[in-house]
């Protein structure tokens, strides 16, 4: 049975949506909602079905499509210029992620979860939290990641490593 | 650790740190299986190189479980069961469906997370937990079947119901904006409440009742699963992640569970009441957005009632839940018996055993079923309480008098404090440790004072008068606001740290005492300007402090003011800033204006005020000196400020460490003193640094002044930020050139590897360039001075290297330097310092160095 992309994306929802979260970092955050770039991926996914080739690669697709996509907002949304004070919009303190896969309960549990591992995430220097969000969050194969990053594989694992220490480290002192 | 500049260390400690990240990587080369066989491994081991090795795969588990990976870890097989469907993931597992060949029957099997297991302790707890459960035998209750351990996995099976979680089912309720019905609901739970009495009899407690732990069987009837477990595998998973992420299970604890006592009957009854309620409603009877609003509303705020939800609802309903939401655990049901039944009446539509009718209601059906009786005791009854009403009360009018004017002062005390110390400007005292500027009087409260005396005339053996002085006068934690006016940054954070706790635990805090609470806000505020010291350097644990004083103080003016400061940048930029403001300051007390000037000054500026303890931003120059320009407005007048800033005691830990600096760079060829300085200074850093601020750099920089020659760099990405800073620092304070000799191939071969577009990466070339008199130092603080035209220590830069070429394009630098400077006399004195040094070579300089001197 062919694969369709609703039902491709239902089943990578939580991975495309913390994908999103992690990458659009707090200040984004505090101007949108996760959930309507989820959408946008989900809308863009369903137009451009046709280009995966492969549908075993259709994890690995989903998130780059949402990488570009928050890339493309970060690309847009930063360095604008200081707009009309008028427009400024109320600070949201939290933001609401509905996972519909399960309940709301699951659901606030999960948004508990994934705020403080991008607490934890906004702590660590910038290659960590890379590493640890290409290879745990976006799946990237390590040969891939070394490529990106300019190094051996052992080097990347080494970097992991020490990024995973840092992490527990970020996650049990978070007071 | 390679996140720190790299300083000389025993020898052995880095080898055996670089073995055992190589071990890591090799355990993260392989794939899952393999890794959690390296897990087993490790556990078994039980060293400290193994706990730290299991710290990083419990944190790769902590991710992993977060996001999922679909598909790819579905085991074949576990044990005896057959594996053939994932039925769902949670905080603390999974949840498959399987077979169990030896019995030919469906399971569901839950898999908890190898991070939630990892401690023996913690085995052995869940083999108790799960025991106890499985001699459970109630209708509505899931049964457990067993459980085990294979490969390194624990996990333990149920009865494989078919049907869904009550989560989903108000998840759909919500959907599809449906609400059930509630007699119906009333009987279904009716059955819960009796398989909580089931289990409770038995001394078992549930601990976790919520809509994900209650399944809805096809037929409607509902059934608990996951008794003991849930909850103490909650709690290791709390223990990981630490406090704070808690938000999805507070929602249905009980208040006496939310402050961190144990749990009861009577906690479980409470849950169950939330999960009725939410049932009925699709929304809790208490909310809260964040955390801490979610704790403040399960411990404080009233449940809604059910009615005004849901109006189709009995009244009887509504009084059944609101009795099971009652905050003191006394006032619930005295168990799930009783509850059961009265359940089992609303379903039925008959009179509920709890609702208390009002007293003549109750009084009429006594008098109608006894008629003659009835009146003859009423009559004597009610002449009785006339006569000791009226004799009591003239006994006590004049005494009841006097309670009241007492109680009136000192609820008019209270008020008075509480506007004065927790309000508006916040502490003077707080907010002077930040800015390094004295803002205004401290408010003597002499008229707090006579109120208080007043009301201590009336009744002295009461000493509330005396403790709400105390609160007025006391500083909450005076050794910490030292520690803070002195630069102490991570020391006042520590000792604030101890004194919240402490008021936290308090039942103060619980009942919501306003004394208790009052301290707290001015605590938190303290602690988050801690937060915000360089020494610190860590605005978000800043955020959470002030909202949590925001929560105490609804509107208090200065946290709103620091939150507005920390956030405006995602906001829409300074012009926002200045407009939230301005909107802020119209309803301000008196002095709000200076206090919010002095706060935009200290915060524009890169060598603070004096004493001043705000974190260093980084921050372009334009918009360095549009915000001060507009602090100096508030504040009224430049004059005042450089009184304030010259009358301080002290500097911030930052100044003292540029200070140091220098005093080691001036030292530098006296043998004796160099060491002792580097000691002291390197002791400020270990002492007052915390790990994650970017003063670290100052190691490095220290480092450099001992030994530039033998100081290895590292091409650690995440230790590059502290060695650029403190490089940077290094050449700002202008190390001898033949310092420089050895180690400048060694940064020319680092700068060629670095990727050169940061600003920080073209102020090191061009400081370095200057510094090394280098052929192209002049080119390369051109270039600094163009990318950045609005930075002073460019010109400063470029003007260093004209000192030999050019006089006069020197002195126009120095004047470019100082009209872009924010902090003026700052860039003055710099000035003068290069234009001194000058004057050694070339007596041109020295009438230059008078004017700026005289201050033309």
């Amino acid at each position: 049975m062919a694969l369709t992309p609703e039902a491709a994306f239902e089943r990578y929802r939580e991975r495309l949506l913390s994908v999103i979260y992690l990458r659009m970092g707090p200040a984004l955050r505090t101007r949108m909602d996760p959930e309507d770039v989820l959408q946008e991926v989900a809308i863009q996914a369903i137009h451009s079905w046709h280009t995966l080739s492969d549908e075993k690669n259709v994890g690995a697709w989903l998130v780059t499509l949402a990488r570009r996509k928050v890339a493309r907002i970060l690309r847009d949304q930063v360095g604008v210029a200081a707009r009309d004070p008028r427009r400024e919009r109320k600070m949201k303190t939290d933001l609401p992620v509905q996972d519909h896969r399960t309940g709301p309960v699951t659901a606030a549990d999960r948004q508990d979860r994934l705020t403080l591992l991008s607490a934890a995430l906004e702590r660590l220097s910038p290659s960590h939290r890379e590493v640890i969000i290409l290879s745990r969050i976006e799946n990237w194969p390590a040969k891939d990641i070394a490529k990106r990053l300019g190094r051996t594989e052992n080097a990347v694992h080494l970097l992991l490593g020490r990024a995973l220490k840092r992490l527990a480290e970020e996650l049990k002192s978070e007071p | 650790m390679t996140d720190q500049p790299e300083v000389p260390r025993d020898d052995a400690e880095t080898v055996h740190e670089a073995e055992l990240d190589q071990r890591m990587a090799d355990i993260l080369s392989g794939d899952r299986r393999s890794i959690s066989h390296a897990r087993r491994e490790l556990r078994e081991q039980g060293s400290g190189e193994s706990d730290d090795l299991i710290g990083r795969l419990d944190a790769l588990d902590y991710v992993d479980s977060l996001v999922g990976q679909p598909g790819s870890e579905l085991p074949e097989r576990l044990g005896e069961y057959r594996i053939t469907d994932l039925l769902g993931r949670g905080g603390m597992g999974t949840v498959f469906e399987a077979f169990q060949e030896s019995l030919e029957r469906p399971v569901a099997l839950k898999v908890l997370s190898p991070a939630m297991t990892s401690d023996q302790k913690m085995r052995r707890r869940f083999r108790i937990e799960a025991r106890a459960s499985a001699t459970l035998h109630h209708q509505h209750i899931v049964p457990v079947y067993g459980f085990g351990e294979t490969a390194g996995y624990l996990y333990f099976t149920m009865e494989r119901v078919d049907g869904v979680s009550l989560d989903k089912h108000i998840s759909r309720n919500i959907t599809t904006g449906t609400s059930p019905d509630p007699r119906e609901t009333a009987r279904q739970f009716a059955g819960v409440a009796d398989a909580l009495a089931h289990a409770h009899r038995r001394g078992i407690l549930h601990r976790d009742v919520k809509p994900g732990n209650i399944l809805v069987h096809p037929d409607k009837s509902l059934a608990l699963a996951d008794f003991g477990l849930s909850k103490m595998l909650n709690e290791v998973s709390m223990s990981m992640s630490a406090a704070g992420g808690f938000l999805g299970t507070l929602h249905y604890a009980a208040p006496e569970q939310a402050k961190g006592k144990d749990a009861s009957f009577a906690s479980d009854l409470y849950s169950l009441g939330v999960t009725m309620f939410e049932t009925l409603t699709n929304e809790l009877p208490v909310e809260g957005r964040t955390t801490e609003a979610m704790l403040d509303a399960v411990l404080h705020a009233e449940p809604a009632k059910l009615r005004t939800k849901l109006p189709k609802a009995p009244k009887d309903l509504e009084a059944v839940i609101h009795k099971l939401l009652q905050k003191e655990p006394e006032d619930r049901y005295s168990d799930g018996e009783a509850l059961a039944r009265d359940l089992l009446r609303v379903a039925d539509d008959e009179p509920v055993r709890i609702r208390r009718l009002p007293a003549f209601v109750r009084a009429w059906r006594t008098i109608r079923k006894h008629p003659a009786l009835s009146t003859a005791i009423g009559i004597a009854l009610i002449l009785v309480i006339i006569v000791l009403w009226l004799s009591v009360e003239a006994a006590n009018a004049s005494q009841e008098q006097m309670l009241t004017r007492h109680r009136g002062l000192l609820d008019e005390a209270a008020k008075k404090v509480a506007e004065r110390a927790g309000d508006a400007r916040g502490a003077p005292g707080l907010l002077a440790s930040l800015t390094g500027l004295t803002i205004g009087e401290i408010d003597d409260g002499n008229d707090v004072k006579a109120v208080l005396l007043e009301a201590s005339s009336l009744r002295p053996e009461d000493f509330e008068w005396n403790r709400i002085w105390i609160a007025f006068k006391e500083d909450p934690e005076s050794k910490a606001t030292k520690q803070l006016r002195a630069g102490r940054g991570r020391a006042a954070r520590d000792t604030l740290q101890v004194r919240i706790d402490e008021l936290e635990d308090n039942a103060g805090f619980a009942t919501g005492d306003a004394i208790t609470l009052m301290k707290l806000y001015r605590l938190y505020l303290s602690r988050a300007i801690a937060y915000l010291t360089p020494a610190v350097a860590d605005p978000v644990m800043a955020g959470k402090d002030l909202l949590r004083a925001s929560l105490i103080r609804r509107g208090a003016f200065f946290p709103q003011v620091l939150t507005t400061i920390l956030e405006w940048r995602v906001m829409d930029g300074p012009d926002a800033l200045f407009t939230k403001l301005d909107r802020l300051l119209a309803d301000a007390p008196d002095g709000g204006r200076k206090a919010v000037g002095a706060l935009l000054i200290a915060y524009a500026h890169i060598d603070p005020p004096a004493g001043a303890n705000m974190m260093s931003f980084p921050l372009e120059f334009g918009l360095r000196r549009r915000i001060h320009e507009r602090g100096v407005e508030m504040w009224g007048g430049d004059e005042e400020f450089r009184l304030a800033r010259d009358g301080a005691p002290g500097l911030g830990l930052e100044g003292r460490l540029r200070q140091h600096g220098r005093e080691v760079r001036r030292v530098l060829g006296v043998a004796d003193e160099i060491d002792r300085w580097l000691n002291d200074g390197r002791g400020i850093v270990e002492r007052e640094v915390a790990r994650t601020s970017p003063l670290r750099s100052w190691r490095l920089t220290y480092e450099l002044f001992a030994s530039p020659a033998e100081v290895e760099f590292t091409d650690a990405p995440d230790a590059r930020d502290y060695q650029i800073r403190g490089l940077i620092e290094y050449l700002r304070l202008g190390p001898q050139p033949g310092a420089l000799s050895e180690l400048a191939p060694r940064i020319r071969l680092w700068l060629s590897t670095m990727t050169a577009q940061s600003i920080e990466a073209a102020q090191l070339r061009a400081l370095f360039a200057a510094v090394t008199t280098s052929s192209d130092a002049f080119d390369l603080a051109g270039q600094w001075v163009r990318s950045d035209p609005e930075d002073p220590e460019a010109y400063l830069c470029r003007m260093r290297c004209q000192l030999a070429r050019d006089v006069d394009e020197a002195v126009f630098d120095a004047t470019m330097a100082l009209q872009k400077a924010v902090d003026k006399p700052a860039v003055r004195s710099r000035v003068i310092e290069i234009l001194r040094e000058a004057e050694a070579r070339n007596d041109e300089f020295t009438e230059y160095r008078r004017m700026f001197d005289s201050g033309n």
